[in-house]
């Protein structure tokens, strides 16, 4: 199919009968994208429940310290792994599993296989999350998940991929638009990035000499690729579609896609910066994860262009909000990522409460606030309608939250980093100069567990209670066609 | 473009990280063997209990790693060995009998590369564990008394018990023992000591 002209005003269908088409796609994947966002929401809700229970415990060291199941060396990566493959993974492959269904304009006949697929996902995150309260995590980060689980989770994600290429593909000759080759790439990276690492590091045993640059490149590859790429896919799709106009520039486009792939894959060492992993691995990173601001710059710069002086009329709605939102804080996550590898600023911010930040400011910032919009934007299509004022209410939460965040990360860092530098200054001092920064944290974390509460409540309330006036007409065309390369 | 050239660009693009960060350092560190030093004629790093292999299990179980670090990052950039975390920066090789090495990526909690070299009493270790805002007071570090155990003293009291200070002291008759979850951990702490001399990691000449 053809991409339709983007008007101005793309809630009124050029097309009556290319309308009614959309509308039937829409219906035959609303069950399943809604069941992805629906556990992606879950997860979320989950997830953040941890992290508010182990940041409660970095303020207040006996609490729920009574049994093994809740101590903060479990409670924590639990919660990451509930964020990382419940909500972030799921909520992105509902909003791809949407978009390649718009893409290829198929009405899909039987997701008996894709929920299945999204069952067993979750039932292997079930065991896997209660595995590692249990004491089965391998202590490996956003590795944590138990061999057989990590397998359960690869093996539903292999069927659900199948499916979505079987039923979903395009036909030939069809252009690729930038949004969906950054999803399609998505997939193809996380089966990589995690059949290699599992096979590595859980199934098999290797020596702790690996273990380093392993779980370095994994977890890099995991945020920096799998999630930017599911975010991205969703920006490049909704952003042009919300403002009404085609895509500023392809060759921006293509320049930031194939730079995001080659750095992203090589900057996982900069956890290691003077670590005991050879040099020159380490200053490959170190050049790598600076040199992201380039694609960063390049995604910015084309999503800013494109929007142009739509963008307060953008801001003003609260599902556009969340999206522009993202875009800031990934261009904010990725400078905060460059600036920490700079080996002398390394020296001092690394190890302290900076990289705890920067992780809940890739989570919570960019990834949630872009897939919450992406989740919000399409809900009146599957949904029913919804109270604006309530999005608008959690996203404000939600900026509270990383305000704090990024506060306690910057200074909090800062006077955790000279007194961890400073020979004279004893470890337990440096727990004391931290402590006021915890506790920011933990409030932060509230705020967003009660943004994520909200938010959970406003997709159940649009789910399942019919409103009084119809939802919005379904009627947006696909994103002008921009292929990767031309 | 085709979606096959599209495919086979990505694999090339991404695939050289895959072969540099995880295929060349699989080979390369995974084959790194320990050697005699000439320096003290044994074994370098030195064999560690099966004991100590043990505890890396329950160190790894409970996520010790999301507070301690396990690197000691070398002068002059750093100031990780003026601090006393070791006398010498950490090397790869210096992780090969675990299984996975645990490096870290905050300090939360103080690093423990070479926590057995600066402690060296088990008994310490067991009161930490147990409570420890007793032992190090303004610590910020959870009890861990699930790891031990309260049974009834039976004729001599163990000599694994704990000497427990503080709120959560044992019925009397009864005493406070670590269980073999606890031995093990305590083993692999007491294990970690990267002070031997490798080739790759000379030790920074002693100031003043």
């Amino acid at each position: 199919m053809t991409a339709s002209t983007p008007t101005t005003q793309p809630t009124v269908p050029a097309d009556s009968s290319a309308a009614a088409r959309r509308a039937e796609v829409d219906r035959s994947v609303r069950g399943l994208v809604l069941f992805c966002f629906a556990s992606a929401i879950f997860w979320l809700v989950v997830g953040s429940f941890l992290q508010v229970i182990s940041g409660t415990q970095l303020v207040i060291p006996s609490f729920l310290d009574c049994a093994a199941f809740f101590t903060f060396g479990r409670v924590q990566p639990a919660g990451l792994t509930a964020l990382v493959f419940g909500w972030g993974s799921l909520a992105g492959l509902g909003f791809g599993i949407w978009q390649m269904a718009r893409a290829s304009g198929k009405v899909v006949r039987g997701v008996t296989l894709p929920v299945c697929s999204v069952i067993l996902w979750n039932l292997a995150l079930v065991g896997g999350v209660l595995g590692i309260l249990a004491g089965k995590g391998s202590g490996i980060p956003y590795l944590e998940l138990p061999g057989p689980a990590a397998f359960a989770i690869l093996l539903a994600f292999g069927l659900l991929v199948i499916w979505l290429l079987l039923t979903l593909r395009g036909t030939p000759g069809q252009p690729l638009y930038i949004a969906k080759a950054f999803f399609v790439v998505a997939l193809f990276l996380f089966a990589w990035l995690y059949s290699s690492a599992n096979t590595l590091l859980i199934w098999t045993v290797s020596p702790g000499s690996v273990t380093g640059p392993i779980e370095g490149w994994f977890e890099n590859g995991l945020f920096g690729l799998w999630l930017t790429f599911l975010s991205l896919s969703a920006l490049f799709y909704l952003l042009p579609v919300a403002a009404g106009r085609p895509l500023h520039s392809q060759g921006l486009a293509t320049f930031a896609f194939w730079t995001l792939l080659f750095f992203g894959g090589w900057g996982g060492m900069r956890y290691f910066i003077g670590g005991p992993i050879p040099a020159w691995m380490v200053s490959a990173s170190v050049v790598a994860t600076f040199l992201l601001i380039l694609p960063a710059l390049a995604v910015v710069t084309n999503l800013g262009r494109t929007i142009g002086d739509a963008g307060s009329r953008l801001w003003e709605a609260p599902t556009t909000r969340y999206l522009i939102a993202g875009l800031i804080f990934y261009f904010s996550w990725v400078v905060g990522c460059a600036f920490v590898a700079i080996p002398t600023v390394s020296s001092i911010f690394h190890f302290t409460i900076y990289q705890e930040g920067l992780t809940l400011i890739a989570i919570y910032g960019f990834v949630s606030l872009t897939l919450i919009g992406a989740i919000l934007t399409l809900l009146p299509r599957f949904g029913h309608s919804f109270n604006p004022a309530s999005a608008s209410l959690h996203f404000w939460l939600i900026i509270v939250g990383l305000g704090l965040f990024a506060t306690s990360a910057t200074i909090g860092g800062l006077l955790q980093g000279f007194a961890l530098y400073d020979v004279e200054v004893s470890f337990l001092n440096v727990v004391d100069y931290v402590f006021p920064f915890r506790v920011l944290v933990f409030v932060g974390l509230l705020t967003v567990f009660a943004a994520t509460l909200g938010f959970a409540a406003l997709f159940a309330r649009s789910v399942y209670v019919p409103a009084k006036e119809p939802a919005v007409p379904v009627s947006q065309p696909v994103p002008q066609n921009v292929e990767v390369v031309a | 473009m085709k979606s096959s050239s599209l495919f086979l660009g990505v694999a090339i693009v991404f695939g050289l990280s895959w072969v540099g960060l995880v295929a060349y350092p699989y080979v390369e560190l995974g084959g790194v063997q320990p050697e005699v030093s000439e320096e003290t004629g044994s074994l370098v790093p030195p064999p560690v209990s099966g004991v100590a292999i043990e505890g890396q299990r329950v160190y790894a179980a409970n996520g010790c790693v999301y507070c301690h670090s396990q690197q000691v990052r070398p002068l002059p950039l750093f100031t990780d060995i003026p601090k006393g975390l070791g006398p010498r920066q950490t090397v790869a090789r210096d992780y090969l009998r675990y299984q996975p090495a645990s490096l870290g990526r905050v300090r939360t909690g103080p690093d423990l590369a070479n926590v057995g070299l600066r402690r060296t009493e088990a008994s310490w270790f067991y009161q930490h564990l147990y409570e420890p805002s007793v032992v190090s007071p303004g610590s910020n570090m959870p009890a861990y008394r699930y790891l031990f155990e309260e049974r009834e003293i039976q004729g001599q009291r163990s000599d694994l018990a704990v000497n427990v200070q503080g709120p959560h002291q044992p019925k009397p008759g009864y005493e406070i023992v670590p269980t073999p979850e606890a031995q093990a951990l305590v083993g692999y702490l007491m294990s970690l000591k990267r002070d031997y001399p490798l080739p790759e990691a000379p030790k920074p000449p002693e100031e003043g």
